[in-house]
């Protein structure tokens, strides 16, 4: 297992590589350069070739990664080319908004997604298993930008009512308010995501059910909630959990938009201001981290593999 | 000639205007006998987050507006509900007067007494004073793109410590306006001593109606009354936030839920959702206003086909003003012809007194189509017009509507959406290769749509006008600060314009704006001065 664990660490590096080469190019190809920007947008300084060569970007492409990569390897993700002040210190103070609304929805869907897929599974083609079907198509067909929206704007339109956006609260002002003004937008993320789970749940239970020892297990007269909880919902837990592990990537993306829309101070706000300023320094540095967050999860999750299937710890 | 109209006419009218305004200015209360005002509360409303606290630093409104609660100005626009969104007539802020030469080059300042700075370091509550004045007008000069608003400045002089003597290279009409700009706020020196520079939100100290109270990235501004202000009793709220909410929908949802009693930066709501609006909050007061943002078809008027004036002046007959603003606009905007915008009414020349030029301003297809014949396009012609359709998609229908217009006499507008990195950088600055369209930035001084629009070699002419008897024009009017004698001037710049359709101005519509019915004398403006703005607001619930 230490070695399995050790081996997948390894395999981290190149992929981080990669994805930091892809990373320092895509930013570069976005049409609108950061100089001619600050130039003519916002009059930053008088002469292009001045301002480029300040701003260490008249030097070739790969002699500004090869510096890039060395900060980054010395723990610096670079500065802002805007505001002059540490990327890190921006990730830093934004990023527990973000990791808190990801985990949230995380567990929004959970919530949903299990009972609702187990209960579908144990009573296979009843009304209840249908309701749960057409549940989930319909969590998997509405986007949850839309959702947002009507949640914001319904409710504002026929009751004069609309949640609180506008003053954040941070966690040290106490957990419920900083939790209370996640949960529609973890329930907004949280509800498409659950649509996915849910069909995956179902699926997985069903191919479970069916197998020799659970029929064994109820043969021995165990209570079916122990047979579906006890064995049957953990044998089915590695493809659920893979499938949680491969969406991380769109919890952290769909907080981009739920942040946007209920005025939360994370990272998605900064990163799109970041990209419009075409502020590469910070492009960089946000992608690389979230890049590096996506890839160690997906480690965790592969790690708890073993936690879940003694096969796996064997192997 | 010029001399005499410039230092008599100037000098009085503006003295007798200063005067005027400092009476109001020292008693507030007095001045809005529709209500009496109350003193407190909390004002919400949705703002913009600015790139930089440095008004030097940037063009960007979004600082302009946020440092307008902190840093004032020597001058500022009346404001309140009494006043039309573009009433730019200026009033004492720090400065209580200013006497102008014969010759229009040297302005002599009188700063208020007694004003002193918020009582916080580096500052310290210590009194603004003379050298504050040079200080700020210098870095500006040096740093500011937006200097050209101060004119030439040969130099600065403090004879004592409340006085403040300019010397202009030439004599420049605009100068006081701009003062009233809030690009040209005063700062002090301190601040840029002790951290480096004004780019930091902890930055933001002045000597206005408000201090900063709180600033949290991405989230808001939080200001509060600054209890030193120089007018006594103003502002009457205690707090303004300024909240950063981004999203549209979402702001117009808190505003109709009452969260925010101010829906944007200017209170603008989109013209769309007024019908809903009204329905769903009957009891908030919707506001058609004037604004100033013309739209125009810059061409290249520097190569074929547009070099030809009867090419360009084809493409002004194709278009049916009165049916655009009946019909699309539903009575609702401008049919406007260019280059002074309508709601300037004080400099705008009515269409029937623009002579030949207001032949071209008529709706006249069949014209149109016979100088394109005579012009060598007997079968129409294909246009390439640049745009940034990210303006919203009121301006997307508008360009539409255009080109609608101008298919009808054989002309195919082919519109190429840009990014808007390339537009802004582009497009926006004549960059580009047969026709741009969009709109104009706002300028609250009538040389902004003439000067910026048309001067030779100028970033902002779009159009790639060089026209030299314009140029004289252009010149000219700068040099007349006599109101009368600069009008006289700038009529035969619109009646020169007009007949030479260097521009393809499209009619554009009013601003709607709502506010919660609690907010009291609040006036919409034609400017980033918010602080000018909410000092004169209060609350009534």
């Amino acid at each position: 297992m230490l070695r399995y664990a050790l081996r997948r660490l390894l395999l981290v590096l190149p992929t981080l590589f990669l994805v930091s080469l892809f990373v320092f190019a895509i930013v570069r190809a976005i049409p609108g350069d950061v100089v001619d920007m600050m130039l003519e947008q916002f009059q930053y300084g008088k002469s292009a070739d001045a301002l480029r060569a300040r701003l260490g970007l008249d030097r070739p492409l790969a002699a500004q990664y090869l510096t890039w990569a060395g900060q980054v390897l010395r723990g610096d993700l670079g500065t802002s080319l805007w505001t002059n002040r540490p990327a890190a210190q921006d990730i830093a103070a934004r990023f527990p908004v973000t990791i808190t609304l990801s985990l949230l929805s995380i567990a929004v869907s959970l919530v949903i997604a299990l009972p609702v897929g187990v209960l579908a599974a144990v009573r296979q083609d009843s009304g209840a298993d249908y309701a749960a079907r057409s549940f989930a198509v319909g969590a998997l067909s509405v986007p949850n930008f839309w959702l947002a929206t009507l949640i914001v704007v319904l409710p504002s339109y026929y009751f004069h009512w609309a949640p609180s956006i506008g003053s954040f609260t941070p966690l040290s002002d106490g957990w419920h308010a900083y939790l209370g003004q996640f949960l529609l937008p973890a329930l907004c993320l949280g509800v498409a995501q659950a649509g996915i789970i849910m069909r995956m749940t179902r699926g997985m239970m069903l191919e479970v059910l069916r197998q020799d020892y659970v029929r064994t297990a109820l043969a021995k007269g165990l209570g079916g909630s122990a047979v579906v909880l006890g064995h049957a919902l953990r044998n089915a837990a590695i493809p659920i959990l893979t499938v949680i592990g491969g969406q991380l990537p769109f919890y952290f993306g769909g907080s981009i938009i739920m942040e946007h829309i209920f005025g939360l101070p994370g990272m998605g706000s900064f990163v799109l201001e970041a990209i419009s300023r075409r502020d590469y320094p910070v492009i960089q540095a946000v992608n690389l981290f979230v890049a590096a967050l996506v890839v160690l999860s997906n480690l965790l999750v592969d790690l708890s593999y073993g936690a879940l299937d003694p096969r796996v710890r064997q192997d | 000639m010029h001399a005499d109209s410039i230092g008599s006419v100037g000098r009085r009218n503006f003295l007798k205007l200063a005067g005027g305004a400092a009476v109001i200015a020292a008693a507030p209360g007095e001045v809005f006998a529709q209500a009496q005002p109350r003193r407190g509360g909390v004002l919400k409303q949705i703002g913009l987050e600015p790139p930089t606290f440095d008004t030097h630093g940037t063009i960007s409104y979004q600082t302009q507006l946020i440092s307008s609660f902190v840093r004032r100005t020597l001058f500022k626009f009346v404001n309140g509900a009494k006043y039309g969104p573009s009433d730019f007539t200026p009033v004492p802020d720090l400065a209580l007067k200013a006497d102008v030469s014969k010759d229009g080059r040297v302005y002599t300042i009188a700063l208020r007494q007694g004003v002193r700075w918020e009582s916080r370091a580096p500052v310290n509550g210590r009194e603004l004073v003379a050298a504050d004045v040079k200080y700020s007008f210098d870095r500006a000069l040096k740093k500011s793109p937006a200097a050209n608003l101060l004119g030439r400045i040969e130099g600065i002089e403090t004879p004592d410590k409340h006085t403040v003597r300019i010397t202009l290279a030439d004599a420049y009409a605009p100068f006081l306006h701009n003062l009233a700009e809030p690009w040209n706020c005063i700062m002090p020196p301190e601040v840029e001593d002790k951290m480096g520079d004004f780019k930091a939100a902890e930055s933001l100290v002045g000597c206005g109606p408000f201090v900063l109270e709180r600033y949290e990235p991405g989230v808001k501004a939080v200001f509060a009354r600054n209890p030193t202000y120089y007018a006594k009793g103003l502002p009457y709220l205690d707090k303004v936030e300024w909240l950063f909410v981004k999203d549209r929908s979402t702001q117009l949802s808190l505003f109709r839920a009452g969260q925010v009693d101010i829906p944007f930066y200017d209170a603008r709501i989109p013209r769309t959702d007024v019908a809903s609006f009204k329905k769903s909050n009957p009891t908030y007061p919707v506001q058609f206003w004037d604004w100033l943002a013309v739209r125009t078809l810059a061409f290249r008027t520097d190569k074929a086909p547009f070099n030809d004036p009867r090419v360009r002046q084809a493409f002004s007959l194709a278009v049916d003003r009165k049916k655009w603003v009946a019909q699309y606009l539903e009575g609702q905007g401008w049919e406007d012809s260019g280059p002074v915008p309508a709601p300037m009414r004080e400099w705008k020349l009515p269409t029937g007194e623009l002579g030949e030029g207001a032949k071209w301003l008529q709706h006249n297809p069949a014209l149109a189509k016979k100088m394109l014949a005579e012009a060598g396009f007997p079968n129409g012609m294909k246009v390439k017009c640049t745009n940034w359709p990210g303006y919203g998609p009121e301006y997307v229908e508008e360009l539409e509507l255009l080109a609608f217009s101008l298919k009808q006499v054989g002309v195919e507008l082919q519109i190429v959406n840009e990014e808007y990195g390339n537009y802004i950088r582009g497009s926006f600055l004549g960059k580009f290769d047969e026709a741009s369209w969009g709109p104009s930035s706002i300028f609250t001084e009538v040389d902004g749509y003439l000067y910026n629009f048309f001067h030779t070699g100028e970033p902002n002419n779009r159009s790639h006008v060089a026209d030299t008897q314009l140029d004289v024009m252009l010149d000219a009017q700068r040099r007349y600060t006599s109101r009368s004698s600069r009008k006289k001037i700038i009529d035969d710049i619109q009646r020169y314009a007009a007949e030479r359709a260097y521009y393809l101005y499209t009619p554009y519509p009013k601003n709607v704006s709502s506010w919660t019915p609690w907010v009291k004398n609040y006036g919409c403006k034609n400017s980033f001065d918010r602080g000018a703005q909410l000092e004169v607001v209060w609350l009534d619930k």
